[in-house]
């Protein structure tokens, strides 16, 4: 994997989900529908499904770039043009609209852009498969890993609902070892590594917002391995990181409400 | 057919596609600034010309300069009208 | 995003393109009837989008099988590394099923690959995977035997709120697919890739919510990136944008290349734009269907320079150019 760090880190996090039944909206309900769908196809009854609504009178929000706007903002403008990728797997609350690209318009994005789909919770691991070749050589990058569903099935998931921002650089705070599914080839990996702080969860979120918590309370200590996990029903990731300079990390945790 | 009544044509399928009535039409009314006429508008108002009128628009034929103004869309017409023998 | 057009790994090369249309088929007309359209909206997107037939999924058909008919085709029996799918839609009825990157994986027999899903930037995403998978080809440790399929495609007719762009076009269902060989591939290639240029004008970003005046100011703002794109990626190439020999296009309407071919000045008979009636757009997949299309009919010539371009909503414009080489389907 060509050399990957993490300089900086922000994460935005829902106050309140707003999560309504989606049984409660009116039969007509574009939402209500797409619940049903979505249920029909993983093969659960439509009622177990809700539906997150915006934040009243936010329009961005109701277009779905309130969330990814509000972590770019907290990790801040980059010194230079670079792209950004966009980590987000599944419906949106409005189909109608572009919400990458109204993100970059909001945060006033100069860079290139692309979105990465189809990971669902890998996206907070095995998208660093990704990066390491697609991140062009010599230059830094931004990610914005999403777990924000518009549609939930209460009964089994439990999101995060937030949006981590990383800031990638050719050095830095943290450096990205490995990724990939659950069992990394271990005579690739440091010794040290077998011994690394394991953060994991269900989302593509979880792992990241533990790990902004054992960074921000000292935890992990510098030359300290982390291994964060995404687990999956269907399949699980991973990805090592090395706390290289860990006081270093420039990290934020904003919430996004009202 | 006079080139007032290819006008008043014109403005009739005006009020029709802008769904207001259209007055005071002069042969330099500026169909999008003046009037506020949009694309998919100018292509519904050559519908419209096309059943009152009986002439056949050609979209290979179509210049973006016909939907300048009153007078150039009348040009077109006329020459439409022209190819049909109705003038 | 992905290599800096026309820079890094300049001359990957390209298969054949495979594309699936589905069995089925529905008249543009019938889908605006049933939407609530008026005649006279539906007469302008016969007489002047130039739009008859869209593709539709029989009774019994899947998106998956197309998709993955289209990238076996395209993989001819080899293998590979990556998988870039490419979509517009954000909502897929068809994808929301658990474990659609496995079955995807699993049914092109290539269950040991990268999948990733290359979306957001709507009808672009194709044309901006080949210049993901040009990335791909420019890492350290990349070996001549590499491979990255590319595929393409969205179901529009899951719901006609999903497919029609109102006024500008409607959308069907359809796939297609290509493998993106490195410089030093041992296989053939049929296109080899000269440059590529892209903009991004964010503005739109509201896309199907744009008011009418915002949608008459994205048309006009479409029309003049194209044709800068254009200049830019023919520039790259060494080329002027008369020297290219055909436009391979985003295949929304006839309207538009009218416009465009009379703005800037490129003879319409260079844009192909027969599967136009008969197959509409497809989403991202227009300008590579153009491009198989033309090669199946026996249009291409070897050394033929074609730039095929993609225009996507938010507004996005990708423009990639190759050369035909290699042997004649």
């Amino acid at each position: 994997m060509t050399d990957l760090y993490i300089d900086a880190l922000a994460i935005a996090v829902r106050a309140q989900p707003r999560l309504q039944p989606s049984a409660g909206l009116p039969v007509r309900d574009e939402r209500r529908r797409m619940a049903a769908m979505i249920a029909r196809n993983r093969g659960i009854p439509a009622e177990r499904m809700s539906v997150r609504q915006p934040l009243p009178g936010n329009l961005a929000d109701a277009e779905d770039y309130a969330i990814t706007s509000r972590a770019l903002d907290a990790l801040g403008r980059p010194d230079h043009d670079q792209p950004l990728f966009l980590v987000r797997s599944g419906p949106v609350t409005d189909p109608m609209t572009a919400p990458l690209a109204a993100t970059l318009h909001a945060v006033g994005w100069t860079g290139d852009d692309m979105g990465v789909s189809h990971l669902e919770e890998q996206g907070g691991t095995q998208v660093f498969s990704l990066l390491g070749w697609a991140v062009p050589e010599n230059r830094r990058a931004t990610v914005v890993i999403v777990d924000d569903p518009a549609y939930v099935d209460e009964q089994t998931e439990k999101p995060t609902f937030a949006a981590v921002a990383l800031r990638l650089a050719r050095t830095g705070a943290l450096r990205v070892v490995a990724s990939g599914e659950v069992d990394l080839e271990a005579r690739a990996l440091p010794r040290a590594a077998r011994h690394a702080h394991a953060l994991s969860g269900p989302g593509a979120c979880d792992a990241w917002l533990d790990l902004h918590a054992a960074l921000s309370s000292g935890t992990v200590s510098r030359g300290e391995f982390v291994l964060l996990r995404t687990i999956g029903d269907e399949c699980q990731g991973s990805l090592l990181l090395e706390a290289v300079r860990p006081q270093e990390l420039i990290m934020t945790r904003v919430p996004l409400e009202d | 057919m006079e080139r007032t009544g290819i006008i008043e044509h014109i403005r009739q399928s005006l009020t029709v596609g802008l769904g207001r009535e259209v007055t005071d039409l002069h042969e330099t009314t500026l169909l999008y600034e003046d009037l506020g006429l949009e694309s998919i508008g100018t292509l519904e108002l050559l519908l419209q010309l096309e059943d009152t009128l009986g002439i056949e628009v050609d979209p290979e034929d179509l210049e973006m300069e016909v939907f300048r103004t009153v007078g150039s869309l009348a040009d077109y017409v006329t020459g439409c009208l022209v190819e049909t023998g109705a003038v | 995003m992905g290599a800096p057009p026309g820079t890094l790994c300049a001359d990957v090369g390209l298969s054949r393109v495979s594309v699936q249309f589905p069995r089925g088929n529905e008249s543009v007309d019938r889908v605006l009837e049933r939407a609530g359209y008026s005649a006279f909206e539906r007469r302008v997107f016969a007489k002047f989008h130039g739009l008859r037939d869209t593709p539709t999924l029989a009774p019994g058909e899947r998106m998956e099988d197309l998709l993955v008919g289209a990238g076996r085709e395209a993989l001819a029996g080899c293998g590979a590394d990556v998988v870039l799918y490419a979509h517009s839609q954000v909502v897929q009825e068809f994808a929301i099923r658990p474990g659609f990157a496995r079955r995807m994986l699993d049914g092109l027999g290539v269950p040991g690959a990268e999948f990733y899903g290359i979306s957001h930037i709507n009808c672009v995403s194709m044309l901006r995977a080949v210049e993901v998978a040009r990335r791909y080809h420019a890492r350290p440790g990349a070996g001549p035997g590499d491979r990255v399929l590319v595929l393409g495609g969205d179901q529009g007719s899951y719901d006609d709120s999903a497919r029609i762009i109102p006024g500008v076009t409607v959308a069907g269902d359809a796939a297609a697919a290509v493998v993106v060989h490195p410089p030093r591939s041992q296989e053939s290639s049929r296109y080899r890739y000269l440059s590529g240029g892209a903009v991004r004008d964010d503005r739109f970003h509201r896309v199907l919510r744009m008011t009418q005046e915002e949608l008459t100011r994205y048309a006009k703002a479409c029309l003049g990136y194209v044709a800068t794109v254009l200049h830019e990626a023919a520039g790259r190439a060494g080329l002027r944008v008369t020297d290219l020999d055909w436009i391979m296009p985003d295949l929304t309407s006839a309207t538009f290349w009218r416009d465009f071919c009379r703005a800037a000045g490129v003879e319409r008979d260079r844009v192909c734009l027969d599967l136009l009636p008969v197959r509409g757009h497809n989403f991202g997949i227009d300008a590579m269907s153009a491009l198989w299309h033309a090669d199946l009919t026996g249009r291409l010539r070897h050394g033929d320079r074609c730039a095929l371009i993609a225009v996507g909503a938010g507004a996005y414009v990708q423009v990639v150019v190759v050369e035909v080489v290699g042997e004649q389907p």
